[in-house]
């Protein structure tokens, strides 16, 4: 697979307007409009096919529509995508989730990612405050999944000098710095793979409403670190072999936990544990996920 | 808990069976959900349980229950109780 370029704001407003079409998720069209040189159409229009450059602008789940809709219907057109909120990564990956029997499922294709994506720095700003702190835990979520993956190969090594060198060094505020992070570090679980915080947001993602993916993921990433750390040594050994301290690893879990959003979501994930266990991601997580493992997220609910 | 036991067990959590399900002369062709994510299950489950490591050829050659425990027989986790 070819490198994604990154391009720079300026870069990307340099593009010639004539054969250059801006997709943007309906919240940031204005903003688009009074941005970029370029024609700008919302989220419930199409653009046409064999546009020769695209610039897709909105969240993950927008970004994963636009890549989708670019290797079905226009697969000559070029792809730039701009993330209006960080933490699914969508704009550097080969991957689109979409949803099939209600069920999420994650397309795998090197033609879904987008030749390039961008940052655009003055969204930051204007991501409101829960979003951003959610998007904060899936980016989180992604990285530590990854280091520990029992997948990860040559990745772990990878995964862990980001987690060093930049993740755990970048205090959570709403600085553009995360829209690099969220995106490096979905190339990096593309790599190892993800594990029960993300086997359990997808699961009980289709059974409700208003608890989108970043949200599900905050919610559980600190239980799910500490049933990890708690089910042996495998946690603390693949920290100690690499340089992570367990402990930084759990204050930035911690950093995004909601004690109230755990409690409201425990009981669906009662209810929903058989499948969380069959998930295919909880079965690659980095420790076995038990069929009684759901009597220690009860247990952590008491604590909560 | 002898190994015998603890490996059935852990041939459940893995491979989602049943109780009645469980049986050391299992074969891989017998388990449905003894697939590519089965197979790292397994090594996930064998290391927590027994403290073994399997090499990735160990682990993608593995066939039957029988398998299993004659690998880690010969990494010296007794199966004769």
């Amino acid at each position: 697979m070819t490198e994604q370029q990154v391009l720079s704001w300026n870069d990307l407003a340099r593009f010639p307007t004539d054969g250059t079409r801006v997709w943007a998720t309906d919240r940031v069209v204005p903003l688009a409009n009074a941005a970029l040189p370029f024609a700008v159409i919302g989220e419930s229009d199409l653009p046409a096919a064999g546009q020769t450059r695209l610039v897709a602008i909105g969240g993950g789940a927008f970004i994963d529509r636009v890549k989708l809709w670019r290797r079905e219907a226009s697969p000559g057109t070029w792809l730039c995508a701009v993330a209006s909120l960080w933490g699914s990564g969508a704009e550097a990956s080969p991957i689109a989730v979409r949803l099939e029997n209600g069920r999420k499922v994650a397309d795998m294709d090197p033609a879904l990612r987008p030749e390039a994506r961008a940052v655009w720095p003055e969204l930051a700003a204007a991501i409101p405050e829960r979003l951003a702190r959610w998007g904060y835990g899936d980016t989180i979520s992604h990285a530590i999944e990854a280091f520990l993956s029992p997948l990860a190969g040559d990745g772990r090594a990878v995964a862990a000098d980001f987690l060093k060198a930049r993740l755990l060094r970048q205090a959570f505020d709403q600085s553009p710095a995360w829209f690099d992070l969220s995106a490096e570090a979905c190339a990096i679980q593309a790599r190892s793979g993800v594990g029960l915080v993300h086997g359990i947001a997808h699961t009980l993602e289709p059974e409700l409403s208003g608890f989108g993916h970043a949200r599900l993921c905050s919610a559980f990433l600190q239980p799910v670190f500490r049933y990890n750390v708690q089910r042996g040594e495998k946690v603390g050994a693949l920290a100690d072999a690499h340089g992570v301290e367990v402990d930084a690893l759990d204050r930035a879990c911690g950093a995004v936990f909601d004690a109230d959003d755990y409690r409201a979501l425990l009981p669906t994930l009662e209810r929903l544990w058989d499948s969380v266990v069959r998930d295919p991601l909880s079965r690659i997580n980095c420790t076995t996920v038990r069929r009684d493992g759901i009597d220690f997220f009860r247990r952590y609910e008491l604590n909560a | 808990m002898s190994n015998r036991e603890k490996l059935k067990q852990l041939l459940g959590e893995v491979f989602l069976l049943s109780e009645d399900e469980i049986s050391l002369d299992l074969r891989k062709d017998q388990i449905e959900t003894w697939d590519s994510l089965g197979v790292v299950s397994l090594a996930v489950g064998v290391q927590e349980t027994f403290g073994y490591h399997f090499a990735p050829e160990e682990a993608v050659g593995l066939n039957s229950v029988r398998d299993i425990i004659s690998i880690l027989s010969k990494g010296g986790i007794p199966f004769d109780d």
